[in-house]
């Protein structure tokens, strides 16, 4: 499973939707309810995920799903 | 001012932008942040606080609040272990406290579950009658003390609070805002549980004050003795809201109605509101923010 394929699960959870599809272009303003009590249930199951850690300020500066795969690709050297 | 507001806010965090949006798009809820602003513009002019302090006393406490729940998502724990670190921390520090008051103050009008509250307070105190002795108990921002006093004309009101930047804050505000009922105020720098009084009171306001102790239920055991046989309480909490200077983790709803009724009070009216609009399934399963506000009276015996 690619980065994207594991992120993608966490996505669909999170919005309870099991059909949402996202790539590295998708932002928070394409999905409804993507706000910043979703950004931060997405790092900590990312966390889990992928076994890392974020630091407190990416909180504000994620803004779509590349800056999620551009931080865990970052911690995870893939 | 608003658009100046709004705009700055929108630039520096754009998710704010997302959640204010849908929420303006309310009736009224527009012309209640402009009487805000308008009325609100007499305090900052005195107090030499630009609109653009405001935006960052906001933007400071949505950024210390996602911290805070970035936290309480990874461990199930609020961040601030006890309540004398908060008062170390944050209720005797006047900047910090300042900035969070005047942050949390403007998000009465920006969001849904905080206005939600506000409203429910204004509606609880029209028709209280102008007579006895009123307390506040954690006057904070000092707005729900400005309303008590366009209320309550005549009647004396007490004001206790921890944090000697809350009561600077509020005296400051009911100045500039409402300075004929100045005399009427009492403010003392007190924990609520060492106040001795010989004043029975007919209306106490205790808004968002027992999450940030470890014992709120003494709290509310201690405002029975203080308040008169008909007299009623409104009271305001919350459940899973960490922040940075929240002690006391109330999981669920009914523990914060379960703790009322221990204190020997009913519930006369209550409100709830989470900060997101979604079913009770999922506010549970993600521990999401549920603000909770109630008018008490006491229990028949």
């Amino acid at each position: 499973m690619t980065v994207l394929d594991r992120l993608t699960a966490i996505f669909r959870d999170e919005f309870e939707d099991s059909a949402l599809v996202i790539n590295d272009s998708t932002t928070a303003n394409q999905i409804e309810n993507w706000d910043s009590l979703a950004t931060i249930n997405i790092i900590v199951a990312s966390e889990w995920e992928f076994k890392i850690k974020f630091e407190n300020l990416e909180i504000q500066s994620i803004r779509s799903v590349g800056d999620f795969l551009r931080i865990i690709e970052d911690r995870t050297g893939r | 001012m608003r658009n100046q507001l709004l705009s700055y806010i929108y630039e520096r965090n754009p998710a704010q932008e997302k959640k204010i949006t849908v929420f303006l798009k309310q009736p009224q809820v527009l012309d209640e942040l402009d009487e805000f602003l308008t009325s609100y513009a007499g305090y900052m002019s005195v107090s030499g606080i630009t609109i653009y302090d405001l935006a960052d006393a906001y933007l400071g406490m949505v950024a210390e609040m996602c911290t805070a729940r970035l936290e309480f998502t990874r461990t199930g724990k609020y961040p601030m272990p006890t309540q004398d670190e908060a008062k170390k921390g944050v209720y005797d520090n006047q900047k910090v406290m300042t900035s969070f008051m005047l942050g949390l103050g403007l998000s009465q009008f920006l969001w849904s579950q905080h206005s939600s509250l506000f409203m429910f307070y204004k509606a609880s105190i029209s028709n209280l009658k102008d007579a006895g002795r009123f307390l506040e108990v954690g006057s904070g921002h000092g707005l729900f003390l400005k309303e008590l006093l366009t209320k309550i004309r005549k009647s004396d009101v007490d004001v206790i609070d921890i944090s000697a930047a809350s009561i600077k804050l509020s005296k400051e505000i009911i100045l500039a805002l409402e300075p004929s009922a100045i005399s009427r105020l009492h403010f003392l720098q007190q924990d609520i549980l060492t106040f001795i009084t010989a004043h029975k009171y007919s209306f106490i306001t205790i808004g968002e004050v027992l999450e940030h102790v470890e014992h709120p239920l003494d709290i509310l055991l201690s405002l029975r003795n203080i308040l008169t046989e008909n007299g009623r309480i409104y009271v305001s909490t919350c459940a899973n809201c960490p922040t940075l200077d929240h002690v006391f983790h109330f999981e669920t709803l009914d523990q914060i109605r379960d703790m009322i009724h221990t204190a020997g009070f009913e519930i006369e009216s209550e409100v709830v509101a989470p900060a997101e609009c979604c079913s009770m399934e999922r506010l549970i399963k993600k521990k999401i923010d549920i603000v909770f506000g109630a008018i008490l009276k006491r229990k028949l015996q």
